[in-house]
């Protein structure tokens, strides 16, 4: 009862001299929120565009609920990708446009729309070209939750705007996903917010993928270690360290990777242990020359 | 909130787990539903559901289909005789552990846990 | 859910594309015809107070007939392509939608000219004016259905046209759909010779040697409007929308 799966192999996308993707494997669960996760330029909105079919691939195989969405009415008709620029007519009022959508979406909701307007403290009257770049993206987000598609593809949609406005977005994509289950994709270079919202993570880097799990395991592969320094310094040497910050005497260490006796070793010196956010293993894992950390994660 | 080390899904069971045992919870009173945790905290909500369910294969918990979710007869019980039974290995011997590290002697832990007692 | 969700659009997206399509440009055409109708009746009163009228003025908005809605549907091709898709609908309910849109108009367009010729026909009788048409215009010989036939299908070649240039552009990019303008604006003034017709400033009429047999201009302005429709389903189902954010 879940919505559309995904599978992308060998995934391809070349402008030009540019190679925006190089031979992308990943999969997508039917149903399950996804966070698509890389720097600015690591081909996450290539990718989104080939699935929604903006764009055409240049070779591989892709397949959204097991057909090739190019040019494919009913896979579609079940997809929305929403851009930050917004793909709506610029010169229309809002509601305009969600009426044109619900003339054409088979499950688009007016009530969530209107809803989420008021929510959004979006005037109906207005129009995208004259909306500030966080009102235009409240918008974007009005459009991809109304929709309701079985896929649906928010392409960093909550960069622009303003705290109250993401945590409304938040709420309202839980809020609408428990009633209304379904595959939905959310990608960005920053993470802290919404790593929790995340059941899967991939990460993209260079046009390749570098991981592929769901957000429990990743954020479960490192550990921080605080504590006096000389202490931190003996726990993590010979390990692979992130990132250390330092106040005072007191020593933080980021560590990629953990051993069955951290906990007993970090009790018996006296360090505190603590979870490690995925934005910093997002940070070391795409900071790092792509041949080495792509060998590393296959 | 939910900032341990542990998955997430441990946590919010943990929370839960600790509710019932000092009475915060009692016995037949409803729970939040996922949804609600999951829109409270914004967690994912396949996330909230995992501890729900572990929660109620372990019997602190039971489902009414269509109403939500429920503290189950003697979930805090079951709990206390679990807790106790992990205590010693749990909470006292990593704390002599750290008494030893520190030079603390058995005699002034037990008579801090005494004075702590007739307080 | 899956098989609820997974289910086709509810009505022919062709249709829907076709008809929205249409009426966009026709809200359009209502003030344009107004505003002509304004400009045609001022013209009337003020050659009638500075001379004698003796020459059909509503004959001149063909002119304006070809190349408004020509210019708008640029516009309206390239603007639309992101909005269409993203709604999650196929380039083929574009090609075919936007192909259905501008016969439509093509259509109504010539509707409406030749009532207004009829019209303004009855007007002049009343006034006791001359009606002919200024040469070039139209053949000399033409009546009303004459013309009606030859100034809707010099529509469907311009309207058809102002598709390819607009999707040019949304392929090309600016220079080089630039440069397909002359090509695709080039049918108009062929078809404008072929019907007999000038085009604006270009003396096309006279580039057959005038008078042509109506079905012979018929059928080889339909033939070009089928070859240039063909070009445009084409560049249409191949196109990316484009990023606007880089």
């Amino acid at each position: 009862m879940t919505g559309f799966g995904v599978e992308v192999r060998d995934l391809t996308a070349r402008y030009g001299t540019t190679t925006a993707l190089d031979a992308v494997s990943f999969t997508l669960r039917p149903g399950v929120i996804t966070g698509l996760l890389g720097r600015n330029g690591s081909g996450k909105t290539t990718a989104l565009s080939i699935l929604a079919a903006f764009r055409r691939r240049t070779s591989g195989t892709v397949l959204v609920d097991g057909e090739d969405p190019w040019e494919n009415e009913r896979v579609l008709a079940g997809t929305c990708l929403v851009r930050e620029s917004g793909d709506v007519a610029n010169d229309q009022k809002l509601k305009e446009t969600l009426e044109f959508l619900g003339d054409r979406r088979p499950l688009f909701s007016r009530e969530l729309a209107d809803t989420l307007m008021d929510r959004f403290e979006l005037d109906p009257l207005s129009r995208p070209d004259r909306l500030s770049r966080g009102k235009r993206s409240a918008f974007g987000v009005v459009v991809g939750l109304a929709s309701r598609t079985p896929l649906t593809l928010l392409d960093e949609v909550h960069l622009g705007m303003d705290a109250p406005s993401r945590y409304a977005f938040y709420d309202a994509l839980l809020a609408d996903w428990v009633e209304h289950p379904r595959t939905i994709v959310l990608s960005s270079h920053l993470i802290g917010e919404i790593e929790r919202l995340l059941e899967d993570v991939v990460v993209l880097d260079r046009g390749t993928v570098l991981t592929m799990s769901d957000a429990e395991t990743l954020r479960s592969g490192g550990i921080t270690v605080t504590g006096p320094a000389e202490a931190v310094e003996a726990f993590v040497a010979g390990r692979d360290v992130v990132a250390r910050q330092r106040l005072g005497r007191t020593a933080q260490a980021t560590l990629v990777g953990t051993r069955a006796d951290d906990a007993s070793r970090a009790r018996q010196t006296g360090l505190e242990l603590g979870p490690v956010a995925l934005q910093d293993l997002f940070v070391h894992l795409t900071d790092r020359p792509a041949g080495a950390t792509t060998e590393e994660s296959r | 909130m939910f900032d341990g080390r542990d998955p997430l899904y441990v946590q919010i069971a943990d929370q839960i787990r600790a509710d019932v045992l000092s009475g915060a919870l009692a016995a037949e009173e409803q729970v939040m539903s996922t949804t609600q945790y999951a829109t409270t905290f914004r967690i994912n909500p396949a996330t909230a559901a995992k501890a729900f369910t572990e929660l109620v294969d372990e019997g602190v918990l039971y489902k009414r289909r269509g109403i939500g979710m429920f503290v189950a007869e003697g979930a805090r019980e079951r709990l206390l005789e679990q807790r106790r039974a992990t205590f010693f290995t749990d909470v006292v011997e990593p704390m002599l552990e750290q008494a030893r590290v520190l030079g603390i002697t058995t005699d002034e832990i037990v008579a801090r846990l005494t004075t702590g007692e007739q307080r | 859910m899956s098989i609820d969700t997974a289910r086709l659009p509810s009505r022919s997206s062709v249709r829907g594309t076709a008809t929205w399509l249409l009426w966009m440009n026709l809200y359009l055409a209502a003030w344009a015809w107004g505003m002509a109708i304004v400009v045609v009746t001022g013209a009337l009163v003020v050659i009638n107070q500075v001379g004698e009228v003796n020459n059909s003025v509503m004959a001149f908005a063909r002119q304006g007939a070809i190349w408004f809605p020509f210019s708008v549907l640029i516009a309206i091709t390239a603007a639309y392509l992101p909005v269409h898709i993203a709604a999650g609908l196929t380039r083929r309910s574009l090609a075919l939608g936007s192909l259905l849109a501008a016969g439509g108009l093509a259509l109504v367009y010539g509707v409406v000219f030749a009532l207004l010729l009829v019209v303004e026909r009855a007007v002049f009788d009343a006034f006791g004016w001359q009606w002919r048409i200024v040469e070039g215009l139209s053949p000399d010989s033409a009546d009303v259905a004459t013309l009606f036939v030859s100034s809707t299908l010099l529509f469907l070649v311009a309207y058809v046209s102002g598709l390819l240039v607009g999707m040019s552009y949304q392929r090309l990019g600016g220079w080089w759909g630039t440069l397909a303008l002359p090509l695709t604006a080039g049918p108009i003034l062929l078809v404008s010779a072929l019907l007999a017709q000038d085009a604006g400033p270009f003396s096309t009429s006279v580039w057959f040697g005038g008078d042509q047999p109506l079905l012979v201009g018929s059928a080889v302005t339909l033939l070009i409007a089928g070859l240039m429709a063909v070009a445009f389903d084409r560049l249409t189902r191949g196109a990316s929308v484009p990023n606007r954010t880089s």
